[in-house]
């Protein structure tokens, strides 16, 4: 489903905004914004395919419990 | 590209709806109990202390955001170094608010709807506000502003006959320790915050008394999270309270008039949601200003819209589930948020009084001379 949601938003943005940016040629902010279509894209994949991805939380959370000396849940 | 602005006026109300925000969802800490008031109040006292350092740092070089600001004060190097570290904390705090807003919608209402799915309309929703730009976020609050301030009046004063408040008694029973866990929990999200804006300061009005604007938005939206948070305790008790994962939204199923007004908690979810969807657009507009910094991208609009589809989809991946996510916010959000809510505003502020003395006395001795020079010049 969420590759679907994905592919169906890079979609719109490409006509949308990629098109222009082509036609304009510029090409800086093509190829950044090309960038993170194709991230979004793959993270629907990966998430479609129950690959588990690294998150911050639970690395933050850990760094906090260290650095404060707490103890969480 | 022109330069956007927004009036004094408009501000203060995004700054205090952005103060609303998600506050209303997970709602305020879960230590102090009844003494959550409390709590609320030393929070605010020491929330003005350093809303009124970053005021000050707008004040010193008004029209310019902190990524202009970080240039010129540490060079190009640390400059960018700071403005990396900064990006990176308004990333992950939009990450987690686009993931409270989509788990909420998810709870309440849309519980067969998968979750990507309303992560990434609520994406659409917040890249579609951000290419219209912060003048018409502005306005946009400006209208809603007054009906979310009714409506929670009204729910409140409505269930004035429900309220008992012995349920806030007794006072300071389990002493001061959890109540200053919880003040510091509440300093750090939302009121700290704020430092948010100081990525967008640029948009402020010249003329605008930026000590003015967080002073009356800290006041109006501490007023407001104050009467959720007795609001809440004197309808269900701070028992009850710390059971719930969305203490305000519960809230709103108790009240009720009669037999006939009943089940009004969907009006509540409204006014959570606008919040909330204010508060993300605000990270969201500092976040793609500071990528489009690092970038070296004068239109920071056409690159908001890959950013914030890009954090949606991510903020599927942040926590394993609602609980931790909650945990997360009351917990752990508080310390994480310390460098980059009071040690790099500090910072900030210090080279920034600095460089402002030093430009000061370069401009006096410039006209000292340029004065000593004409008079001469007359002698001749």
């Amino acid at each position: 489903m969420m590759f679907i949601s994905t592919i169906i938003i890079s979609a719109a943005l490409i006509l949308i905004d990629l098109v222009p940016l082509y036609k304009q040629q510029e090409w800086k902010i093509f190829f950044i914004y090309s960038f993170f279509l194709l991230f979004i894209v793959v993270l629907g994949l990966l998430a479609d395919f129950n690959v588990e991805i690294p998150s911050p939380s639970k690395p933050t959370k850990d760094l906090v419990s260290l650095i404060f000396g707490l103890k969480l849940e | 590209m022109q330069k956007e602005i927004i009036n004094q006026k408009q501000a203060i109300v995004l700054m205090v709806t952005f103060i609303m925000g998600s506050g209303t969802i997970v709602g305020t800490g879960d230590k102090s109990g009844q003494d959550i008031w409390i709590a609320l109040l030393i929070a605010m006292a020491g929330a003005s202390i350093i809303m009124a350092v970053y005021a000050r740092i707008i004040k010193l070089f008004p029209g310019m955001d902190l990524f202009d600001l970080l240039d010129k004060l540490f060079g190009r190097i640390l400059g960018k170094f700071i403005a990396l570290i900064f990006t990176w904390y308004l990333f992950h705090v939009g990450l987690n608010l686009i993931r409270n807003t989509s788990e909420f919608i998810r709870i309440i209402s849309l519980d067969a709807t998968p979750q990507c799915v309303i992560a990434l309309f609520t994406g659409v929703l917040i890249a579609y506000a951000l290419r219209c730009g912060i003048e018409v976020i502005g306005r946009w609050v400006s209208i809603f502003f007054p009906v979310i301030i009714v409506i929670s009046i009204t729910l409140s004063v409505i269930a004035v006959d429900m309220y008992d408040f012995d349920r806030l008694k007794p006072v300071l029973y389990e002493g001061l320790k959890p109540v200053l866990s919880d003040a510091f929990g509440i300093f750090a999200h939302p009121f700290a915050e704020t430092v948010v804006f100081l990525g967008i300061a640029g948009c402020f009005q010249k003329q605008s008394n930026p000590h003015k604007i967080f002073n009356i938005a800290l006041l109006i939206g501490g007023l407001y999270m104050l009467m959720l948070a007795v609001r809440t305790i004197a309808l269900m008790g701070p028992v009850n309270k710390s059971l719930q994962m969305f203490p305000p939204y519960i809230t709103a199923r108790i009240i009720k008039i009669g037999d006939f007004f009943q089940r009004i908690e969907l009006i509540n979810a409204v006014i959570i949601v606008t919040a909330v969807f204010t508060k993300v657009t605000v990270y969201m507009f500092s976040f793609a200003k500071g990528m489009s910094y690092l970038l070296k991208i004068d239109d920071y609009r056409t690159l908001s819209t890959p950013l914030v589809f890009f954090t949606a989809a991510y903020s599927i991946f942040l926590f394993d589930n609602a609980l931790f996510m909650v945990k997360w916010a009351l917990n752990v959000f508080p310390y994480y948020a310390i460098p980059f809510e009071i040690i790099i505003p500090l910072l900030v502020w210090i080279a920034a009084e600095i460089k402002a003395r030093n430009d000061k006395k370069t401009t006096s001795q410039n006209q000292s001379t340029n004065s000593s020079g004409s008079n001469a010049g007359m002698q001749c």
